[in-house]
């Protein structure tokens, strides 16, 4: 069964996801959240004493999670071992961290807690999935830039349970430093949350967010799975994330609602969801690289010389019109090697080097990687052009 | 007690800049294969250019690193199997690596050594611990780790570590960043980075998305400069000094390998730190292109300080005129224009020991010996100068 988790850090914003369809809720405290958005007065001996706890008492069946998704230096691992000691005192399952480099200290620590590894970025493929399940990771949270049909090739190749996120905000950035700073003499406190466009990118508001933890940039759309609900069903996950931190409590209650009736199977609403998202987040909804992930392949670099897989031979670096080309050897050349010319403009001549020479006008039967030689004047050829193995 | 030396580990963006670095004096060179490394637009080697330039480091004493850095999705891992099978064959002497994934393949189809890339963002001891449980070498650790940091990953580790001493930094989390995946359809963890980061921004207020905050490039992160840190390096023990750039010109290739090299030995050997040589060095990197200069995190934790909000450009004193191809005896370069030249212009020669000379071009053939007065960018001259200077000397010129 698919679990509908989300992130709280009181007991309002639990009822709140509870009531509106969750399943599974992760304690969100500022100490260790990246992308928190609670107040930072709130105390972990507060979190811990009082809202913890009321939380379990109010929902004692309710899978939950203390989310450390930072990563670490040295100085913070006393922080985590403090969280790891109240989490085995209160027995909250499970722990959420981005940082791999924790896992083994967590393991030894509390052997029992489960971890799951939520990296953001830079886990995209079945056998890195596979080594973290090894290393004992009990779910793995997909990177948004994974395809649909990555995700079927790693629940083929491995035993993982996976969740993404189906809704919200999207990381894109994490900056140690904390750029916002400083950056608005004339305003008396520093914004924490700011809207910024791209100069180059006009007409994309991208958010920038500041935490203790350093500067994050979301993404300038959510990423919402609801127009391919049916087949984000079919996939059969352990988890769909929510993640609404920041966003108004009608944004929240509707997400995990429309979430919730999916996973139930109940009947889509009157009002379209996705409006409501949209009007209430002022950002468009997306399906991000859900369905396909065509980065790179739908773009053309123009030089032909990242086109050819033919071995290149030598690179064009002088042309002396009507008399000769020069070329220096970026691999081993033969004389009567047959080889083919590419201009910049992709112009092609096929070419049999019968006539190899030296900088001093000596014929040479071979050049060497690094060696400059002198070829004859080839029609349209200029400088940049490359000469590759036929 | 022998005084700890580290090791200079330089960029090399294509045959020719990684032997540059190798002769200007780096210890090692780590440079891209024909794929999975993070510098798509780099004049990335073939297996057989990496094959030479394996033995051409061999036959100095010093070591190749295959980039080997990005971070992986199904299709590319299905590929490395048969790619790293044919990297084994050219015997590099390491592969920097920042997937999981990817260094599991690397180990079950190779033996070379295995470096955990910066994009790893390894920043604690624990992460350290944990890729040498993958069986790795070195971690070249996050750019946010500071040497004191730096120092205690070592000592809990027992691993080598590594850490950047030069050259442009990514202002996020290194492997932290799909800005550009989002704005540009190109993967910033497989080499497409646009950098984006460096843009100028228009900020307006989160709550109302309407009131303007200004505008400014306000994640344009500084180069990173520690060579006036080069003696506290050493007391440090950090084994590697890496210098950031494959795509960066021969000119500074070869200058800031040559002044590191100089600070490093001079740290070693002299066993003391001459402020006045570490000032002239600092202002001899200013000359070659820079966004300004910052050490970064390395002694107190990178903030506003690092970034150059205020972007006119690149800062750059010199300009780069052309490298130097074949020269006989008697001091007749053959020289790869990169900038116009012409008769009459005053140049300065950087030779590979660091030595520098300054001579007027009184006069220059082009590649069949016809005289000419001005040489274009692209093309070959050959230029009487006023003494022998090996391959790879670097042509530059003071700017006005």
């Amino acid at each position: 069964m698919t679990t509908l988790s989300t992130f709280v850090t009181s007991l309002d914003e639990a009822k709140r996801a509870v009531d509106s369809g969750a399943t599974a809720l992760i304690l969100d405290h500022p100490c260790l959240s990246l992308r928190h958005t609670a107040n930072d007065d709130l105390t972990l001996e507060t979190f811990i004493n009082n809202i913890c706890p009321a939380i379990q008492s109010q929902y004692p069946t309710i899978p939950l999670s203390w989310n450390a998704d930072i990563l670490f230096h040295d100085a913070d691992l006393e922080i985590l071992k403090t969280v790891l000691t109240h989490i085995n005192t209160l027995k909250i399952p499970s722990i959420r961290i981005q940082d791999a480099g924790v896992i083994p200290l967590i393991q030894t620590i509390s052997p029992d807690l489960s971890i799951h590894f939520a990296s953001e970025m830079g886990n995209n493929n079945w056998v890195s999935i596979q080594a973290f399940e090894a290393l004992g990771v009990r779910q793995q949270t997909l990177t948004n830039e994974v395809p649909i049909s990555d995700i079927k090739v790693m629940q083929t190749k491995t035993n993982a349970a996976l969740e993404i996120q189906v809704q919200g905000p999207i990381l894109i950035q994490y900056s140690r430093r904390h750029l916002l700073k400083g950056a608005f003499p004339k305003l008396k406190t520093t914004p924490t949350r700011v809207e910024s466009e791209d100069t180059d990118l006009p007409n994309r508001r991208f958010m920038f967010q500041e935490t203790a933890h350093g500067h994050l940039m979301y993404g300038h759309f959510h990423r919402c799975l609801i127009p391919a609900i049916a087949q984000l069903k079919d996939l059969n996950l352990a988890s769909w994330l929510v993640d609404c931190r920041g966003e108004s409590d009608t944004y929240t209650r509707t997400a995990l609602q429309t979430y919730s009736d999916a996973l139930l199977d109940k009947p889509a609403p009157s009002d379209p969801p996705i409006d409501i998202l949209k009007k209430e987040s002022r950002r468009s909804q997306k399906l991000g690289f859900f369905l396909a992930n065509m980065t790179d392949k739908d773009w053309r670099d123009q030089s032909p010389v990242r086109n050819i897989d033919a071995p290149v031979l030598a690179m064009i670096i002088d042309t002396i019109k009507g008399k000769c080309i020069i070329g220096e050897c970026m691999e081993p050349i033969d004389q009567n090697t047959k080889a083919t010319l590419t201009t910049p403009e992709n112009k092609v001549h096929h070419l049999e080097l019968d006539d190899i020479r030296d900088l001093n006008n000596q014929a040479i039967t071979r050049a060497e990687i690094g060696d400059l030689i002198r070829l004859p004047w080839q029609k349209g050829c200029t400088p940049k052009s490359i000469l590759t193995k036929t | 007690m022998t005084p700890f030396k580290p090791s200079l580990v330089a960029p090399g963006g294509s045959l020719e800049k990684a032997k540059i670095a190798l002769t200007y004096g780096a210890d090692s060179v780590y440079v891209g294969g024909p794929d999975f490394g993070l510098r798509k637009s780099a004049d990335n080697l073939s297996f057989n250019q990496l094959e030479h330039l394996v033995d051409f480091a061999n036959s100095l004493g010093k070591s190749i690193y295959v980039t080997l850095n990005g971070f992986g999705h199904n299709e590319d891992i299905a590929k490395l199997p048969e790619f790293v099978t044919k990297l084994q064959k050219a015997s590099p002497h390491a592969l920097i690596i920042s997937d999981v994934g990817v260094c599991q393949i690397a180990k079950d189809y190779s033996s070379i050594a295995i470096h955990t890339s910066t994009q790893a963002s390894v920043s604690h001891s624990h992460a350290a611990l944990l890729w040498k449980s993958f069986g790795v070498k070195r971690v070249v650790v996050a750019r946010e780790c500071s040497l004191e940091e730096c120092r205690i990953i070592k000592e809990e580790s027992g691993l080598e570590i590594e850490t950047f001493v030069h050259g442009a930094m990514c202002v996020s989390y290194s492997g932290k960043c799909v800005i550009s995946n989002y704005t540009a359809g190109r993967d910033s963890n497989r080499g497409g980075c646009v950098q984006s980061c460096r843009h100028n921004y228009n900020l307006f207020d989160a709550a109302t998305g309407e009131e303007d905050l200004g505008n400014t490039h306000i994640m344009n992160a500084k180069d990173l400069r520690a060579i006036s840190m080069i003696p506290s390096i050493c007391d440090n023990q950090i084994d590697a000094l890496k210098i950031e750039g494959r795509m960066k010109s021969n000119l500074y290739v070869a200058n800031t390998v040559a002044l590191y090299r100089d600070a490093i030995d001079q740290a070693v050997e002299a066993q003391s730190t001459n402020q006045s040589t570490l000032n002239t060095q600092e202002s001899i990197l200013e000359r070659v292109s820079n966004r300004g200069f910052c050490t970064g995190s390395l002694d107190q934790k990178a903030e506003q300080n690092s970034i150059t909000r205020e972007w006119n450009g690149y800062n750059k004193q010199v300009q780069y005129l052309g490298t130097v191809k074949e020269c006989t005896e008697d001091g007749h370069y053959t020289i790869e224009v990169k900038s116009p030249l012409k008769t009459g212009d005053t140049v300065e020669i950087l030779k590979p020991d660091g030595s520098r000379v300054h001579w007027p071009i009184t006069a220059m053939t082009n590649a069949l010996g016809d005289s000419i007065d001005t040489a274009h960018a692209s093309t070959i001259v050959q230029i009487k100068g006023p003494s022998y200077a090996p391959r790879y000397s670097i042509l530059q010129r003071g700017l006005e």
